[in-house]
């Protein structure tokens, strides 16, 4: 087997956890517990942490350096997302993960020189804005309409599950500039800033406590020059950020586990041998084992994108695999715990209440960034070539 | 085995349906969760009559298969109250003689015994004075007050202490162990009950939702990733409802039951739970939003299994009465 972490990744690794064990202590503990109650919603002490990061140069790792970045490879990528969610820190989720990599690849040399330099600058934060009302798993019905309006367009309909918009500067709006029955080859994909005249964003609270939100456009106008690629070819950038999304590694799980050991820890479950110690154990192993298989599958993604290909069924199958193992440990974490991990206050509440909270916030993963029944759709036709 | 209802269970199970559709309706529900209770939801079930219904008395009362039905209803609609505990917690003092609790009182009441003197987050602790459990080798009957935590499940659970306040001694030693099983095999057939009614209701939601919501043009109910996953927990909750009236049955008959309870019980709660997941899941991510209702689902479903103690420790339990059976 080749070796896909070459000494020099370990030292980035080495040097990463060197920084980020030297910022100021204060600053870290505010962007964690914000970062632990909405991870969507960047607000104060995430954004200033992001910034904190750009400052010393340690965002954008796999972008060029003439754009302000490290010019390293997607594998240094993948380790510094990995090395943050495992200190429950922000990442920069979909600007840097998804709208970042996809205007690299789709965007005009115009849109890479002012998108790529303002997000390292924590300037803009974007929030993706595809589904709609009744344009779910059948994205390419959608009926946001783009019209042609002089040199650009003007845009009306409604977006949902747009997360982070509510703090977002700017959208990644999917809209219909060609006729219905083209479906998805009457897509275009459009940059807004979230202040134009025309938008109205009202929230909507989920079971998590994640803040996600509806959009209303009423004839917004966009010049032409925000749109990225050509009109009526967005389904491939579509397509693009839903992989980056995808293939974009959360790894709640493996924390959500160590909160599980240090509770068990804290009780006395881990020594002696006890049945609740050994059952324990067991479960734990369990679990250890589908998390480092999920690093696994998100490393094999990285690798992939390192070589200049682009994982499609891998994406799915990565999304799947994480999305359920979180539930899984959440769930029976708090099986393990028993009634009294049901008390709502974090103060005093076993594993600081982290297992119901990710318990509750776990079946969003399930479809967001696509139902888990498209992700298998995606691995039965792209990965095995089964029929439509 | 007779599992068709008869005329005179009917109209219990629809007299109930129609109450607890009028008295706990989804919006009342939302108003009483961060209490657990509501309690004019509460008083109408004292003015229908179902403690004498539920506890047997001079003019009858007390068949297993009316409780089961009641609580099956109560499930369906998430009823905020302490229907289960206080229904156990008065059968039990009626077989130990005691029959000057006030009448209408919620009880508190857990199948678990007492750590310590305490009771960890027993259902209707935060609105129950009287809280009835095992305490060592004694069974007591405790007034008093909780510290008023909430709790997820919106069960109106919280911590009680067993050796403080306005403490009696219902029975001790053995007979103490002894009345106590049963009570806690009674629990754990109603809860089993009302996990039952739930999961049905969740995937009732589900379907209604399924034939509803259009995607590529047709209802997401015409495809078969959707219809599998509903299918298989249907097959589940149907099992589940069955377990739970073959339990009461049985009980009413005079036959063995306590067994059958637990694995009514372990059975019910965890077929909620997926029964839920199922639900919310066809929602997609309407169902993960605080405005629609599996939520809530989700929530009632953990609540009921985790107040009857480690899940394990219940399939633990079935299989031990499997082996010594």
């Amino acid at each position: 087997m080749k070796t896909v972490i070459a000494d020099e990744q370990l030292t980035f690794l080495s040097d990463l956890r060197e920084y980020l064990d030297g910022l100021d202590p204060e600053l870290v503990a505010a962007a964690r517990a914000e970062n632990i109650e909405d991870p969507m919603q960047p607000r104060t002490h995430c954004q200033a942490f992001l910034r904190q990061l750009g400052e010393d140069g340690w965002l954008g790792i796999s972008w060029p350096k003439e754009f302000g970045g490290q010019g390293r490879t997607d594998i240094e990528h993948w380790l510094f997302a990995e090395e943050l969610y495992n200190r429950r820190l922000p990442n920069g989720l979909l600007t840097f993960n998804v709208v970042g990599p996809t205007i690299m690849l789709h965007g005009n040399p115009d849109q890479r020189r002012e998108y790529i330099s303002r997000i390292m600058d924590g300037e803009i934060i974007f929030a993706i804005s595809y589904s709609e009302p009744d344009a779910g798993s059948d994205l390419a019905s959608l009926r946001t309409r783009a019209v042609a309006d002089g040199d650009g367009y003007l845009l009306s309909g409604q977006k949902i599950w747009s997360t982070g918009a509510s703090i977002a500067t700017h959208l990644w709006v999917a809209a219909r500039t060609g006729p219905p029955e083209a479906r998805h080859r009457g897509l275009s994909l459009f940059i807004v800033p979230a202040d134009s005249p025309g938008i109205t964003i009202t929230p909507i609270i989920t079971q998590g406590g994640e803040r996600t939100t509806s959009i209303f456009f009423d004839d917004v106008r966009v010049p032409a020059t925000q749109r990225v690629g050509a009109e009526n070819d967005g389904w491939k950038t579509i397509t693009a950020a839903l992989n980056f999304e995808r293939m974009f590694y959360h790894n709640e799980p493996r924390w959500e586990l160590r909160q599980l050991a240090e509770w068990a820890d804290g009780a006395g479950l881990l020594d002696g041998s006890t049945a609740e110690s050994y059952e324990l154990q067991t479960v734990m192993g369990e679990h250890a084992v589908d998390v480092e298989v999920c690093r696994l599958m998100a490393l094999r993604g990285a690798a992939m994108l390192a070589a200049g290909q682009v994982p499609y069924a891998e994406a799915s199958t990565n999304k799947i695999w994480w999305g359920e193992l979180r539930q899984n440990i959440c769930s029976t974490g708090l099986d393990l715990i028993g009634a009294e991990g049901t008390v709502v206050d974090t103060d005093g509440a076993p594993a600081s209440g982290h297992l119901v909270h990710g318990l509750m916030s776990s079946p969003v993963w399930r479809f967001g960034g696509g139902t888990n029944e498209i992700q298998l759709d995606i691995i039965a036709n792209r990965g095995w070539g089964m029929p439509r | 085995m007779d599992l068709r209802l008869s005329d005179d269970e009917q109209a219990i199970a629809s007299a109930f349906t129609d109450l607890f559709a009028r008295e706990s309706s989804r919006d009342r529900v939302r108003a009483a969760q961060s209490a657990g209770f509501d309690p004019a939801l509460w008083s109408a079930l004292v003015d229908i009559g179902l403690f004498d219904l539920a506890i047997p008395g001079p003019d009858g009362g007390g068949a297993f298969v009316d409780i089961v039905l009641v609580a099956e209803a109560a499930g369906r609609h998430l009823a905020c109250a302490p229907i289960a505990e206080t229904i156990v917690a008065r059968r039990l003092l009626q077989r130990l003689g005691h029959d000057d609790v006030p009448a209408g009182a919620p009880m508190a009441f857990s199948p678990l015994p007492a750590q310590q003197g305490r009771l960890p987050m027993v259902p209707g602790g935060s609105v129950a004075d009287l809280v009835l459990g095992l305490d060592g080798d004694t069974l007591v009957l405790v007034a008093g007050k909780s510290s008023g935590v909430e709790d997820f499940g919106f069960l109106a659970a919280a911590d009680r202490s067993l050796d403080g306040g306005d403490r009696v001694v219902l029975a001790a030693g053995p007979p103490a162990a002894q009345a106590h099983a049963v009570a806690a095999a009674e629990w754990r057939l109603v809860t089993a009950a009302g996990c039952a009614g739930l999961a049905l209701e969740a995937l009732d939601v589900a379907g209604r939702y399924a034939r509803d919501r259009h995607q590529f043009g047709v209802p997401i109910g015409s495809f078969q990733a959707v219809q599998e996953r509903l299918a298989t927990v249907a097959m589940a909750a149907d099992g589940a409802q069955l377990l739970v009236r073959e339990a009461a049955w049985c009980c009413d008959a005079g036959l063995p039951w306590e067994a059958a309870a637990t694995v009514a019980y372990a059975y019910a709660a965890q077929t909620a739970i997926e029964s839920v997941e199922a639900a919310l899941h066809v929602h997609g991510g309407y169902g993960y939003t605080l405005d629609y209702d599996p939520q809530l689902f989700l929530r009632r479903a953990h609540g009921l299994r985790l107040a009857g103690g480690d899940p394990e420790a219940v399939w633990t339990q079935v299989g031990a009465d499997r082996v010594n059976g």
